[in-house]
């Protein structure tokens, strides 16, 4: 489903990814743990083809991104960490937006798709608001709404609890929990061990640009006995 | 305390000055840039240097002449920089974004006001300064006054700038004030009324037509009393020029009325300012960051008027092109510019209007001829200025919130098509209205209109290709304000572009053009004139859309590789 194969990113002489190997099935949900300036949002970036790798080949649903960059994001959904939106559109217009770019036709089944999402996240009323009128939590609801709408079959979301209240919290998880039992993919970038000691079935911890730990999340705390949970091992990973 | 404070907040902009310009600009974009000005500068100087050894030999009228040049330009420096500053001041004292963050810190409110209205006409002042400096030193080489005539020229020059610059932002304090907070964000649209009336103002006050036209005077005595009476002689910038004008002939060695006038005038309207701020700052300020999060619905009537406008393009070329649209008319800034454009045309065509024409020496049909060509080349500049503040930003205007076009499906190619053509088809509208409406005014023949509206195209083609071209290779996705973006190196870099263009097409095509008009007046008798015509506008067409296909491409691989936004 996702392949990084010794992916390097240098920016001038500061290597923020270094030789990233990585694969991932379908039906995963991914959680990339690492602590500040290690690489994930870097990684993420030339993932969903906003970067390009320096070195390396990345591959997503058996295609080369640097060959099939157009038809690769047609099937990704990307929630960036910053909710930087249009904002003298309004919270609809975005989401049309984003179906027109997607080009997806707004036919009557995905009008109940986007009602269903708006209100879901609590934003129904505000969808004709300008989205500069949106706090920080509801533009990131808008975005993970955007997405959630065009059903990709991989989401990437980089820190996608930032910002949200604890029920939008609680209805993400849910949500990327039932996407996974469906079969989709989540590779999905956090700071917080919890959240991916709480939902995610594979685990990587990368720490200056390389990635020291992957595994099934079950399967580390098998390895790591020592340790009462993900957090000690991401201490202990990180800080040697 | 007051002095820390001011001293605090000049640094943030000293470093944020120095981090953007010198340590994330490259030597070699600095170095190019510093030739490049000072080459510029050094050719206004020699414009204005010859300008005034006419004027100087011109027996009689000369010295008025020279006077009254020197009046008009004082009296734009002032307006501009009046104007300018109601525009800084605005952003600097009301809507920056860092203004939050300083007013949640025990930064006092005065030196707020203070700091912020220095920096703000600091910034609305200098290049204005700095383009009067070869207008000023061509006048002390003409006329090689004595030193205190350069005293007098810095200190007076410092005064107007600061009289000016205190007006432009006493009258946002009191726009500011007079609004509702919902509606304090909405003063530059006010401020684009005004602008129009203060350059509707300027230039009838200035009235240049009258100059060369001495016949509309029923004697000389009558023409040399009117080129001798002061005009707004109750201005800043006619006192500042009366000192100046005795200081030149070395009459200026002891403080005159309008010398005194202008100190006063300083002290007067800083006093007034700060009064102002005690009052109504606080206020305003409170207003403006109430006003931040106001809430305002989308129109219908925007809606539909953007999806008729892109139906001639893709869906996803259109979807970007109907989302720009209502981001223009729904930013305040954006669409106020339009009213600028309208001052503009106006102006322009106006101009066209009022050329005493019937009263030249030299023939009708050549002069008419040649001016139309000439205007051909004004267009041109008009076009290239407004793709500067149009065409030029539209990339860097897609903001922060350009990942989402980097992550779609849409190619940078299609993004930047889609600009390229919804920009041109309007500008080369609007060239070939300004060339139409001032050609019908001058009467040209047929066969000039076609070809000056062929080039007009040819060249709208290639202006706002290198507009896009360069908004590609320089995009800034992180601005405060849209004036950061044009006011940049590769804004910069695309006037510089777009005007040698301009000018090397109309070299190209003036020699053959030239020599139709004297066969056509019978004084050569010179064959295949038109074939060299036909050539040399098949040259122009090759540069215009060579150019605009090689800049396109180069800013689309450049788009392509920027990961930074």
């Amino acid at each position: 489903m996702i392949e990084l194969d010794s992916v390097t990113k240098r920016f001038s002489s500061v290597v923020a990814v270094d030789d990233l190997t990585l694969k991932l099935k379908a039906g995963t949900l991914f959680g990339f743990l690492g602590p500040n300036g290690a690489g994930k949002t870097t990684t993420i970036k030339m993932l969903v083809g906003i970067m390009k790798p320096t070195r390396g080949r990345i591959e997503v649903l058996g295609m080369d991104i640097s060959k099939r960059s157009q038809e690769v994001k047609r099937c990704l959904g990307y929630i960036p960490d910053r909710p930087y939106l249009y904002e003298k559109l309004t919270g609809a217009e975005f989401i049309s937006l984003t179906l027109r770019l997607y080009g997806i036709r707004e036919e009557v089944s995905l009008k109940e798709r986007i009602d269903y999402y708006l209100e879901l996240f609590s934003l129904a009323e505000w969808k004709d608001e300008l989205i500069e009128n949106y706090s920080h939590g509801m533009k990131q609801r808008l975005i993970v709404t955007s997405v959630l709408i065009r059903d990709p079959k991989i989401i990437i979301v980089d820190e996608p609890m930032v910002g949200l209240d604890p029920i939008a919290v609680r209805m993400v998880k849910d949500i990327f929990r039932d996407l996974v039992k469906k079969g989709k993919t989540i590779f999905m970038s956090t700071h917080s061990v919890y959240l991916a000691e709480e939902i995610c079935s594979e685990i990587g911890l990368i720490h200056k640009g390389r990635l020291v730990l992957k595994d099934k999340t079950e399967e580390i705390m098998k390895s790591f006995k020592e340790m009462k949970s993900l957090e000690d091992i991401f201490i202990k990973l990180t800080l040697g | 305390m007051y002095c820390a404070e001011l001293k605090t907040l000049f640094w943030i902009r000293k470093q944020s000055f120095l981090n953007r310009y010198m340590v994330s600009t490259n030597k070699k974009k600095f170095v190019f840039m510093a030739i490049t000005t000072f080459v510029v500068l050094s050719l206004i100087l020699i414009m204005c240097l010859r300008v005034l050894i006419h004027f100087k030999s011109t027996p009689l009228i000369g010295d008025y002449l020279s006077k009254q040049l020197l009046s008009m330009v004082y009296l734009v420096v002032f307006g501009m920089i009046i104007f300018s500053t109601i525009n800084t001041s605005l952003m600097n004292l009301y809507i920056s974004k860092d203004l939050e963050f300083l007013h949640a810190s025990p930064i006092r409110i005065d030196s707020l006001f203070v700091g912020r209205g220095i920096i703000s006409i600091f910034d609305s002042s200098w290049m204005v300064l700095l383009f009067l400096v070869p207008i000023l030193s061509a006048y002390g080489i003409a006329y090689m006054p004595e030193a205190h005539f350069y005293v007098k020229l810095i200190l007076l020059s410092l005064c107007l700038v600061l009289i000016g610059g205190y007006t432009g932002i006493i009258i946002t304090t009191l726009l500011v004030s007079a609004l509702p907070a919902k509606r304090v964000r909405d003063v530059v649209v006010i401020l684009g009324i005004v602008f129009f009336i203060i350059v509707y103002l300027l230039f009838r006050t200035m009235r240049p037509e009258q100059l060369v036209n001495p016949d509309s005077f029923t004697d000389v005595a009558d023409y040399l009393s009117y080129l001798s009476s002061p005009y707004m002689a109750a201005l800043p910038s006619r006192w500042v020029v009366e000192v100046l004008w005795d200081s030149i002939h070395g009459s200026g060695r002891v403080i005159s009325i309008p010398e005194l006038l202008t100190y006063n005038t300083l002290l007067l309207i800083f006093v007034l300012s700060i009064i102002l701020s005690r009052h109504l700052y606080r206020l305003g300020l409170f207003k403006a960051l109430e006003g931040r999060g106001r809430h305002q619905k989308a129109g219908k009537v925007l809606e539909f008027l953007s999806k008729i406008v892109t139906v001639p393009y893709p869906k996803e070329m259109g979807s970007i092109l109907i989302k720009d649209i209502k981001l223009f008319f729904r930013d305040n800034t954006q669409w106020t510019q339009l009213l600028l454009l309208g001052a503009l045309i106006f102006v322009y065509i106006y101009n066209f209007s009022v050329l005493p024409l019937h009263k030249s020496p030299v023939r009708m049909d050549f002069l008419q001829n040649t001016l139309a060509f000439l205007n051909l080349g004004l267009t041109s500049f008009i076009i290239s200025a407004l793709g500067a503040r149009f065409v030029y930003p539209s990339i860097s205007m897609e903001g922060e919130g350009f990942w989402l076009l980097k992550s779609s499906p849409l190619g940078v190619k299609q993004l930047v098509i889609a600009k390229f053509f919804f920009h041109y088809m309007i500008l080369s509208a609007l060239s070939l209205l300004l060339l139409t409406i001032s050609n019908v005014f001058l009467n040209v023949d047929k066969s000039t209109m076609i070809l000056t509206s062929t080039t007009v195209i040819l060249l709208t083609f290639a202006i706002v290709a290198i507009a896009i071209g360069f908004g590609c290779m320089y995009p800034v996705f992180r601005y405060e304000s849209l004036t950061n973006v044009v006011t940049g190196f590769g804004a910069f870099i695309y006037m510089l572009f777009s005007s040698i263009l301009i000018v090397l097409c109309i070299v190209i095509e003036a020699g053959p053009l030239y020599s139709i008009f004297v066969k056509g007046i019978g004084i050569s008798k010179e064959e295949g004139v038109i074939t060299n015509l036909i050539i040399s506008v098949l040259i122009v067409a090759v540069i215009c859309i060579g150019s605009g296909f090689y800049f396109l491409r180069k800013g689309i691989l450049s788009l392509e590789n920027i990961e930074d936004f």
